[in-house]
């Protein structure tokens, strides 16, 4: 536990860390203002369908539109920060005193994930309660009323979510993390993340039916069904798993990515 | 070597390759307690090969290494929490002060207090620029940082390697009484080093490792005895004839001309020789216009490491071979 703690520590001031936080809070408030600019220039327009953007600048669905935004962006840059912050521990050499400190490698391995777990928790609430701030002034932009947010059933309901979302995150950068570890290189572990997000999106327009289905298990295609997120009422919006079955599934996915890291840290020779 | 001396340190037989490259070849070192001991050898030598392995960041192909009294093959973490190392250059975070850097170090393997963390702070020098970025250090700062981090379990064996890397005269001096107190209270500091001056002045015990193996090991008084020399500086129209003397006194094959312009000879023979000689020249009718006895380190790790002196009829001018005059034996 001391080690996680101490994970956050060193990963709470890096410029990687304030950087990535910054891009994603950016994105997800301009985004949100848009909205808010674009429902007042098309409003009047009564041939346009607004309700979509209603819907994402008014509570309750203001809530799940935040909270699809904040997964949509910090799961890119997560995976890149996380696999950034794996990779430099192997070019800084920090593992390596680690483990001649008498550290045992998998604890290691697994707590320096646990310490970038708890600093994407902060992350995204950070982005989230930005998220949220960007929808009273894109409300006001656009001249909408933001409804009541304060409905505790909703509020429930979206802490529930909100606790989904953070372990389809970690899920996720998990991927990163194991990649950077294996390859000792931030690079390779940035490189792959990006080429099987490509594939991930890509791929299913492009493969047989039969693969197209094991995409849908895929840590990209999956962990955003383990949210969950309610879309605008009327969107048609399914997903293509079962939350809780893609919540469990998602969660294979991270033991099985600390477990590939482990194994690999804990057999590799340290060179570097 | 000394049987009823506790070591500190051992490795037998001692075998590691990378891919076809051998870079130890069955290493035997035997490091007592309570010293500081001298790891010399080329670039290539294998001697940071021995501290990855004296520190389990890789394994050996064969071969055994015991730290403090245990076998150590790398698997046993619990051992290393008695051992400090500093391998190859500080390995720091760099957007972190020096005291973050020492808390978050301090939390892997055994952990360590603040108060240890202040106290080192303190012994380093860095006290006020605790807390100071890293990466606005300067390299000797790291440098010293880097020894911190090594000493943050108040260590039972010391490894270093290269420790005097990037630092200041003041820094060097300060590591070297750093080290003495350290093997004065029964710790050992085993320290690989390239700057043999340093090694000469902080080392009881040497070990000069060469292409894998160990060349020669012991108490480092005992084999710069075997190093002794005289240098004697003559006119150059007496070279031949101081030779013979030389030759006479030293043995043949002992005395070298090794700058024939200005006619300085080299004999290897006892430093308390260096009168005997000079009656000698003096009896001859030679009047030397120098003379330096003494023996050092570097001349004995190049005679152990280096290929053979060519004989003085192939000498190349400015050729000279490892000296420093400021060490009298």
């Amino acid at each position: 536990m001391s080690l996680a703690i101490a994970g956050v520590r060193k990963f709470r001031t890096r410029s990687a860390t304030i950087v990535s936080l910054i891009i994603a809070v950016i994105l997800v408030g301009l985004l949100l203002v848009l909205e808010g600019v674009g429902y007042r220039n098309v409003s009047a327009d009564r041939s346009v369908d607004t309700s979509s953007i209603v819907w994402i600048l008014s509570f309750p669905g203001a809530f799940d539109g935040v909270l699809e935004f904040t997964y949509l962006f910090l799961g890119i840059i997560g995976l890149i920060y996380v696999a950034t912050a794996a990779g430099s521990e192997w070019s800084w050499g920090t593992l390596k005193v680690a483990v001649a400190r008498g550290q045992s490698r998998w604890k290691y391995t697994v707590a320096t994930f646990a310490s970038l777990a708890i600093i994407l928790l902060i992350g995204m609430l950070i982005t989230f309660g930005a998220g949220l701030i960007a929808v009273v002034i894109g409300a006001a932009i656009a001249g909408l009323p933001l409804g009541n947010p304060f409905d505790p059933a909703v509020l429930a309901r979206i802490l529930l979510e909100l606790a989904r979302c953070w372990i389809a995150l970690t899920g996720l950068t998990s991927l990163g993390y194991a990649v950077a570890m294996v390859a000792k290189s931030q690079m390779a572990g940035i490189g792959t993340v990006i080429g099987f997000f490509i594939v991930s999106i890509i791929g299913p327009s492009l493969l047989p039916d039969f693969v197209r289905e094991i995409f849908k298990y895929m840590p990209f295609n999956i962990s955003g069904d383990a949210i969950g997120i309610q879309g605008p009422p009327g969107s048609g919006a399914t997903n293509a798993v079962d939350p809780t079955l893609a919540l469990v599934i998602i969660v294979a996915w991270l033991v099985g990515c600390l477990a590939v890291a482990s194994i690999s840290v804990q057999r590799t020779e340290i060179t570097g | 070597m000394t049987g009823s001396t506790a070591l500190a340190l051992t490795t037998t037989g001692l075998k590691k390759s990378y891919g076809r490259q051998v870079a130890l070849a069955g290493l035997d070192l035997e490091v007592p307690a309570g010293v500081v001991y001298g790891f010399l050898g080329p670039n290539g030598a294998g001697k940071t090969t021995t501290m990855r392995l004296l520190t389990g960041l890789i394994r050996a192909d064969s071969g055994s290494i015991s730290l403090l009294g245990q076998k150590f093959d790398g698997s046993q973490n619990h051992l290393l929490y008695d051992v400090g190392a500093l391998i190859e250059a500080p390995s720091l975070y760099p957007h972190l002060s020096a005291r973050d850097n020492l808390i978050v170090f301090g939390a892997a393997g055994k952990k360590v207090s603040r108060a240890r963390v202040d106290e080192l702070l303190e012994l380093v020098g860095l006290r006020d620029r605790a807390a100071d970025r890293v990466s606005k250090y300067s390299m000797g700062m790291k440098q010293r940082l880097g020894i911190a981090v090594a000493m943050l379990n108040d260590p039972k064996l010391l490894l270093l390697d290269e420790p005097a890397n990037g630092l200041d005269p003041s820094g060097i001096v300060a590591l070297r009484d750093t080290m003495k107190a350290l093997a004065a209270s029964g710790k050992t500091v085993f320290i690989s080093s390239h700057i043999l001056p340093e090694v000469q002045q902080m080392a009881d015990i040497v070990g000069i490792v060469a292409a894998g193996r160990l060349v020669v090991q012991g108490p480092l008084d005992e084999l710069l005895a075997r190093q002794a020399l005289v240098r004697v500086k003559v006119l150059p129209a007496e070279t031949a004839a101081a030779f013979a003397v030389l030759s006479k006194l030293a043995g043949d094959g002992r005395v070298e001309v090794t700058y024939p312009d200005a006619a300085w000879l080299v004999a290897r023979i006892a430093a308390d020789k260096a009168t005997e000689v000079n009656r000698a020249l003096a009896q001859a009718g030679i009047y030397a216009s120098g003379i330096e006895a003494g023996s050092d380190l570097e001349s004995l790790f190049l005679q152990l490491t280096a290929p053979p002196v060519p004989p003085p009829s192939q000498s190349r001018p400015g050729a000279i071979p490892g000296w420093n005059s400021g060490v009298a034996s």
